[in-house]
């Protein structure tokens, strides 16, 4: 099975390719790609049974390592950051490892102790199917539905949470009912409560709560939700045009489309775009709002200072930073996109499944 | 409000982007991007555009084209050993402050580092080709590391980031400086300009790991880049050019509002005179007489010599009616740039409160630190001025400029070099007939415009006594004593430089 990879590659992620990947490189496994995670340093991959980091490992660049679980343990979820990599396994645990010093320990079952005694008897922890990683904090999802700052539990009374995912500073939860919760810092946005302040605890984003959000994805200031009837919501610091703008605040007929992009442009409308550029980079909503796509969205997936998205037709779209070639295109063509830019992989005609942004980087899976 | 942050702490670098001081604007966040653009379209990019510049040919400044090879300039080959000299020895393994640096951006920076001593001592042709190639390289890595280390400078509070990031951009500025000048992937001075706004952006981002014999201080670096950079700008045929006046430029500004009572005025006071009369007392005066033997005061008003001596160089730049204002935001711009757009072209924008005279050392050559600065609140007594203690910032723009009523912690005297300055002085005591703003960032700044007082909102605003008004014409000093408040509005396009003591 395999995915297409773009971004930065300057770890050697993939070796054999350019440090700027602009035109996806075709990756393969054997096995179907359970999941994919990706940080500046480290690309890793679950791919069937193994699990695979590539780029920055032990020290060195160029380095491609397959890592085990003990007790023939199955990875089923993975994320990275800088430091480290958690790992979800099939028997319920988790794993830490250290691509920098190649060394795989397992987190001993995370504390209850913060809980009352009836709560505590109800959380399964050693059950754990979502990670997710950032350098200055670590969530971790049980089956149950219960999510912890790893260690310790995050206290929801009543909610069901399916997924969970960590910026920079700030952290989003989607529940079952389709409803999103952040916490961390707000000072860009990043909480989309319509304010800078910050948040201790988990707090609903209640311009979403009238919707039922299916897909979330954070970068590293802003964040994606697609809601059920597959609308796109972006909110947080747009500093490379990563939140996508919406239609209804341009102002030419739709000249900045990809599709009427070969329409020859007066310097009149050039110089438009430029101001527009300008002014919708590094702009900051404090609050969720709507993109405009040309077909529902199935699926989101925010890199550090980008956002990609697939479409129901089975197109693929992306905005915000290209300097790294993570939208998929020369960096000289494009350095950041305030809009969302059509992604085509060369050579390919089948179906992409799924999209997977971390770090300066995008993956595609078929 | 940034103005406080930065007046209160001896750092004054400290929160230099105010993300948080000015959140609940979200407009500053341009100024981020602005910084980013500058080391993004440096990179991958500006590179190519080199190729391709390489390949045909090079326009001149008179517009016509002209056949250039591309190898080092004269100029460039003799200012690179000095740059070479300020890059310690196995940079990335000799600080203990860098153990804590993630692996592979050392790795990274590491790789970078060799490749330059060869590319010093290649003889070959060949080998130098594989070697500019392996630069060029080399220069995408820095650049990676560069953006990599932004990410983290504005993860959090500016003043919580770990220094440790800011020491890392500042070395990954110099050896990006020394990558771009060996790459030799353009003509001479394209190399120059990016390599000193390189410098600039480790100035104004970075922080230097204490070094010996001046190891890493990326302001010599800065100002030999901008010597070279003017010397190849000279020589490719600028010829001398009469001095173009900033006093020309200058449109009249009608007073409206508020006017109050003239400000006390003394003639080169004696330190002790000043002492007894203001400085104890804390009452403002203004001081004349006392700015003539500045080169400023003859040079700063020729808008070729400040483009000579530091129009390449990037600074921090206030758009928007005044900082405490919700169109406010910053943009990093050259100095040629914003002579060009605003301070020429009067759209309104403000060098403010920027410690240009640490960046730009031929700059702080034109003034003098005031006798009056020696003056401490501990002791009476009279001591040499110390160098320390003093804050001096910056003060440039077009007529319009405004800096709205508010107060500092320190002494003030606030020198005006070029230009007029309408300053409106309320004393301490009517603090609260000011209505100071709530925040804590903005809680130095009043909420009342003297210019256009809004009696209903603030009614003890109308039974104050008026202020003091003081016209400052170039070549005279405001003192303006610790908390006292103080509206300043540039009458004319105006350079003034201010001096913070305690």
């Amino acid at each position: 099975m395999s995915f297409y990879y773009c971004g930065w590659n300057g770890c050697g992620q993939v070796s054999g390719h350019p440090m700027i990947i602009s035109k996806p490189a075709k990756l393969s496994f054997d096995g179907p790609i359970v999941n994919v995670s990706c940080t500046w340093s480290v690309l890793a991959v679950i791919a069937g049974k193994s699990m695979t980091f590539m780029g920055f490992v032990e020290n060195n660049i160029n380095v491609r390592r397959e890592i085990f679980l003990s007790n023939s343990a199955q990875p089923i979820h993975l994320s990275s950051c800088q430091s480290r990599t958690l790992v979800a396994c099939s028997k319920g645990n988790c794993y830490d490892y250290s691509p920098e010093s190649n060394t795989l320990r397992q987190l001993v079952k995370f504390t209850t102790s913060e809980l009352d005694p009836e709560e505590s008897a109800s959380v399964d922890n050693s059950s754990i199917i979502k990670v997710s990683c950032s350098d200055y904090g670590c969530l971790a999802l049980s089956k149950s539905g219960r999510v912890f700052t790893i260690p310790s539990p995050l206290v929801l009374p009543g909610l069901v949470v399916t997924d969970i995912a960590c910026g920079n500073e700030h952290y989003a939860l989607l529940t079952k009912c389709g409803l999103v919760y952040t916490w961390g810092s707000g000072s860009r946005g990043q909480l989309g409560h319509g304010d800078l302040e910050p948040e201790e605890k988990p707090r609903l984003v209640e311009a979403l709560a009238g919707m039922q959000v299916c897909c979330i994805s954070v970068g590293a200031w802003h964040n994606a939700a697609v809601t059920s009837s597959g609308d796109l919501y972006t909110w947080g610091w747009g500093t490379d045009g990563q939140l996508g703008i919406d239609d209804s605040v341009t102002d030419d007929d739709h000249d900045h489309r990809p599709t009427a992009s070969k329409k020859l442009k007066t310097d009149a409308q050039v110089s438009v775009l430029q101001e527009r550029n300008e002014k919708y980079r590094g702009i900051v909503l404090g609050c969720p709002s709507p993109v405009d796509t040309s077909a529902d969205v199935t699926a989101v997936s925010c890199g550090s200072r980008h956002t990609v998205v697939l479409l129901v037709d089975g197109t693929i779209w992306g905005c915000g930073w290209n300097a790294y070639g993570q939208l998929a295109c020369p960096p000289e063509e494009c350095i950041r996109s305030i809009y969302l830019r059509q992604i085509f992989i060369p050579d390919f005609k089948g179906k992409i499944s799924n999209v997977q942004c971390g770090g300066w980087n995008s993956c595609f899976i078929v | 409000m940034l103005r406080l942050v930065r007046a209160s702490f001896p750092q004054p670098t400290t929160n230099f982007f105010g993300l948080e001081a000015m959140a609940d604007d979200s407009v500053d966040h341009d100024a981020v991007a602005e910084r980013l653009e500058a080391s993004v379209l440096e990179s991958p990019k500006c590179k190519r555009d080199f190729h391709s510049s390489q390949s045909s040919q090079f326009k001149t400044a008179e517009g016509e084209t002209a056949p250039k090879k591309p190898s080092f300039g004269d100029r460039t080959s003799l200012v690179l050993p000095k740059l070479w000299k300020l890059l310690p020895d196995n940079v990335c393994n000799t600080f203990p402050q860098l153990d804590i640096v993630p692996k592979p951006i050392l790795k990274l920076m590491r790789d970078a580092v060799c490749i330059i001593p060869q590319l010093k001592e290649s003889t070959s042709s060949s080998e130098e080709k594989k070697l500019r190639l392996e630069a060029e390289q080399a220069l995408t890595s820095i650049q990676a590391v560069l953006d990599h280390t932004w990410e983290q400078l504005n993860t959090g509070h500016w003043r919580d980031v770990p220094i440790v990031h800011r020491h890392v951009f500042s070395i990954a500025s110099l050896i990006k400086i020394l990558c771009l000048l060996y790459s030799q992937a353009g003509d001479e001075e394209t190399l120059l300009r990016l390599a000193l706004k390189a410098a600039d952006m480790g100035l104004l981002l970075g922080a230097p790991l204490p070094s010996p014999n001046e190891c890493l201080d990326l302001t010599i670096a800065a100002s030999l880049l901008s010597t070279t950079l003017a010397q190849v700008v000279e020589q490719s045929g600028s010829s001398e050019q009469d001095p173009i006046l900033l006093e020309d430029r200058s449109t009249q500004f009608i007073l409206k509002g508020l006017s109050g009572s003239p400000i006390k005025e003394l003639d080169c006071p004696s330190i002790e005179r000043f002492c007894t009369d203001h400085f104890l007392p804390k009452l403002p005066v203004k001081i004349k007489g006392c700015m003539m033997h500045w080169p400023a005061s003859k040079r700063w008003n020729d808008i070729g010599y400040l483009q000579r001596v530091a129009g390449a160089r990037t600074v921090p730049i206030e758009l928007g009616s005044h900082y405490a204002h919700t169109d406010y935001s910053q943009k990093l711009m050259t100095i040629a740039d914003f002579i060009e757009q605003h301070v020429v072209g009067g759209k309104l924008g403000y060098l403010a409160q920027h410690q240009l005279f640490e960046q730009v050392p031929e700059l702080r050559a034109d003034i003098c630190e005031p006798e009056y600065c020696c003056l401490s609140d501990d002791s009476i007594q009279v001591e040499e001025p110390a160098n320390e203690g003093t804050d001096i910032n910056a003060w440039f723009g077009p007529a319009g400029t405004v800096s709205p009523l508010h107060y500092d912690p320190k002494h003030n005297l606030l020198a005006q070099v070029v230009g007029t300055k309408r300053i409106l002085l309320f004393p301490p005591e009517i603090s609260p007939s000011l209505y100071p703003h709530s925040d804590r960032l903005l809680s130095n700044t009043a909420r009342v415009d003297p210019e256009k007082p809004d009696y209903d909102q603030f009614p003890l605003f109308k039974n104050i006594a008026p202020p003091i008004e003081c016209r400052l014409e170039a070549g005279e000093m405001l003192y303006i004593p610790p908390r006292f408040w103080h509206h300043v509005r540039a009458l004319s396009t105006s350079f003034s430089v201010s001096f913070w003591w305690k």
